[in-house]
């Protein structure tokens, strides 16, 4: 009975913070017009979020892609399928691997930032410093911010899957053997540029949204203590992991 | 001003700050119960109480950041209650407040902190804010300082810049929350002055948050005790310091136990720690 | 403004980095490699049977690719399938009694045309059909075949 009770005051606080998030996205989205103005402001986030992201969706790209050609290789081997290697390989990236794992990443080098930057805001009282100076802060500190994310995953994502697509190429043809032609060939008949690639990058547009959201959501409602922003950072990583996959899943059941 | 109350008799100009049966519930805790005050335009008020009794909360009432349960706040004519959105971005451009801690934008230097209000509140062109931003530093004897970042300053440099920020749109109101705490001899007296000259040449309404009761008697020409979510006393500060109340006498001394008691409340320490017992 | 001036120059190279990899992702990994309207011409050919033949599967002479399946359709009183296709008018010399058939990319990969070239001196034009086509292999078609010992499977056009 009591447990019953619980799972149920649990669902409306799950209920009532989804609610408080589509409010503060509807502030946000009210205000972004208008923020454009400042553009330089969203040209310096765009580089804090995405460009400073490079490294990690880069080297990660890079070994997912080598993992792929030798795991795919040595599976299809056995069928004697190896011809579709680069099918295969470029399906599992472009739809589920490349805006997942990097929606992951970003969520986990951008998100936290992001949280952390604006909770210490918060707690230094600049927040409220601009409240006093008239500026108000979602327009000025996170609109900009939610608008770099939400353009800086999709570029990610290419990246990821780019460097993913060379890093197969190395172990497969270049390791294992297999036929250089037959690689990209195996792709260009079977890999569709609207549904498979560009829909990938629409999951991670969703993405990028869905991890802007929590991140600066997070750092603005942080507690204004020190204490209260490491928590809020740590709870961006795992709303954001739960929302990826949720999304995902969602997504995909769409698209198909 | 319709309310009977806060038209005043005679022909004074309305004040600037007036509150009516202020109540504010925070958690569990009763911040205010009912608290009434006004503050006349051009006058500079010291507020004066123990930590945590909410003189930060009053501040953020008057600033629109903080909605209250009940009663009624004015400030600049303007009812408090009843704005939102762009009416209080408006209000908020007549105001000015120095936060505890300074609070300036980190990334940005001390010069485009400065500048920030009026860039983002006027449509001046840049030679002119350069012209107001570096008076602005003048006034607070920072000139030198326009082009070091926040994180270069040191704590009184800090508050100073903070200063300078909050007079960038001349203000009628200017709000100071604790702004002594933590400076060295040098930067208070520099603090007390600017609050002084900007009172005296400029007409600006002052309320002063601390508890350094000499810092306050060169500032401000009247002194409000807020204790117990009540005010406790309120007048000229000779007044004030002669109150037989041994509340305000135990506060503007300085003792550590009175009415308001040195121990949280607790069990006796006999009971709790097992001795004693009937002696 | 120095320092401004290298945010922007970084972010324009992110975006410009980002927008290079999708151009080469889709020209080099996806059917937008293949071929477009522009430069091709159109040819037709019948089958009993398409298998899983989809549209925009390659067109291949001699393993190379040089069209795709444009679309698929059943003719309602012949009743065979339709497959049109376009072919780069850079191949534009196919002997007229070149023959097509639908096979298979290794044992489980995907279906593509191949044309086997003929040798006439006349060849085929925009609007041609192919007369001579080679349905899909059925895997169900071939095991039946061997379990039975030869003639299980049904018949089979051409
Ligand atoms: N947002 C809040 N929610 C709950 N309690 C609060 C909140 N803000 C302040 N308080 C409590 O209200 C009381 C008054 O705080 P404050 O106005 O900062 O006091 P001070 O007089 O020291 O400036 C404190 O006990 C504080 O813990
Ligand atoms: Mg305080």
């Amino acid at each position: 009975m009591t447990a019953l009770k619980d799972l149920f005051s649990s669902l409306l606080d799950f209920i009532q913070r989804l609610g408080a998030m589509g409010s503060f996205l509807m502030r946000i989205l009210r205000v972004l017009p208008g923020s454009l103005r400042r553009f330089d402001m969203h040209l310096r986030q765009l580089w804090f979020i995405g460009a400073m992201s490079l490294t990690i969706i880069i080297i990660s790209g890079l070994f997912v892609g080598l993992v792929l050609g030798l795991q795919f290789y040595s599976a299809l081997n056995q069928f004697g399928a190896s011809g579709a290697l680069g099918t295969l390989t470029a399906l599992s990236l472009y739809r589920e691997l490349s805006p997942v794992v990097a929606a992951l990443l970003f969520s986990g080098r951008a998100g936290t930032a992001i949280t952390a930057e604006i909770g210490l805001m918060r707690s230094t009282q600049q927040i409220e410093a601009m409240e006093m100076m008239a500026v108000d802060p979602i327009r000025h500190v996170v609109a900009p911010r939610f608008l770099a994310a939400t353009i800086a995953l999709p570029l990610l994502c290419v990246v990821f899957s780019a460097l993913a697509i060379m890093g197969a190429h190395w172990s497969a043809v270049l390791w294992l053997g297999l036929d250089n032609g037959t690689y990209w060939s195996s792709m260009v008949g079977s890999v569709d540029l609207v549904d498979d690639l560009l829909a990938g990058v629409f999951k991670a547009l969703v993405f990028g949204v869905l991890v802007a959201l929590i991140a600066a959501y997070q750092g603005y409602h942080a507690k204004p203590t020190g204490e209260g922003v490491a928590y809020a950072t740590t709870r961006t990583v795992i709303h954001s992991a739960i929302a990826i996959l949720a999304f995902d899943f969602v997504l995909t059941a769409f698209m198909m | 001003m319709t309310d009977p109350a806060a038209a005043n008799p005679g022909s004074r100009p309305p004040p600037a700050v007036a509150i009516r049966k202020l109540t504010t519930q925070l958690g569990s805790k009763r911040i205010f119960d009912g608290i009434d005050l006004e503050v006349p335009r051009g006058s500079v008020t010291a507020i004066m109480g123990p930590s945590g009794t909410g003189k930060t909360t009053l501040l953020r009432h008057l600033t629109g950041q903080l909605a209250f349960d009940s009663g009624r706040v004015t400030v600049l004519g303007e009812d408090i209650g009843q704005l939102h959105h762009e009416p209080l971005y408006r209000l908020r451009r007549r105001m000015g407040m120095l936060f505890q801690h300074g609070a300036l934008l980190t990334d940005l230097t001390v010069f485009d902190n400065v500048a920030f209000p009026l860039r983002e509140n006027t449509d001046l062109p840049e030679p002119l804010i350069r012209t107001l931003v570096l008076l602005k530093l003048q006034s607070v004897g920072l000139r030198g300082a326009a082009g070091l970042m926040p994180a270069e300053l040191s704590g009184g440099m800090a508050r100073r810049v903070a200063l300078a920020r909050a007079i960038a749109l001349d203000p009628e109101l200017m709000l100071y929350d604790e702004p002594f705490v933590g400076l060295d001899p040098i930067a208070v007296a520099a603090v007390v002055e600017l609050i002084i000259t900007l009172n005296r040449t400029l007409g600006v309404t002052s309320l002063v948050v601390a508890h350094e009761i000499e810092h306050l008697r060169r500032v401000a020409d009247r002194l409000v005790v807020l204790a117990d979510g009540g005010i406790i006393a309120d007048g000229p500060f000779d007044q004030v310091q002669a109150d037989p109340s041994p509340m305000v006498q135990q506060f503007l001394r300085g003792l550590s136990d009175g009415p308001v008691p040195f121990h949280y409340p607790a069990a006796p320490l006999t009971d709790e720690l097992g001795i004693g017992g009937a002696t | 403004m120095a320092a401004n001036r290298s945010f922007e120059i970084g972010t324009g190279l992110f975006i410009v980095l980002g927008f290079a990899a999708l151009l080469f992702l889709a020209t080099q990994t996806t059917n937008m490699a293949g071929f477009r309207a522009a430069d091709t011409y159109e040819l037709k050919a019948r089958f009993t049977n398409i298998g899983q033949l989809k549209e925009r599967a390659p067109v291949k002479l001699a393993g190379v690719t040089i069209g795709t399946v444009r679309s698929i359709s059943l003719d309602g009183t012949a009743l065979d399938a339709v497959v049109h296709v376009d072919v780069d008018s850079q191949f534009s010399e196919l002997p007229e009694d070149s023959s097509l058939s639908i096979l298979t990319s290794g044992l489980l990969g995907d279906q593509f045309l191949a044309i086997r070239p003929g040798g006439s001196p006349e060849f085929l034009v925009d609007g041609d059909e192919f007369l001579l086509t080679e349905s899909s292999l059925q895997l169900e078609e071939l095991i039946g075949k061997f379990m039975v010992g030869g003639d299980g499977g049904g018949e089979r056009g051409n």
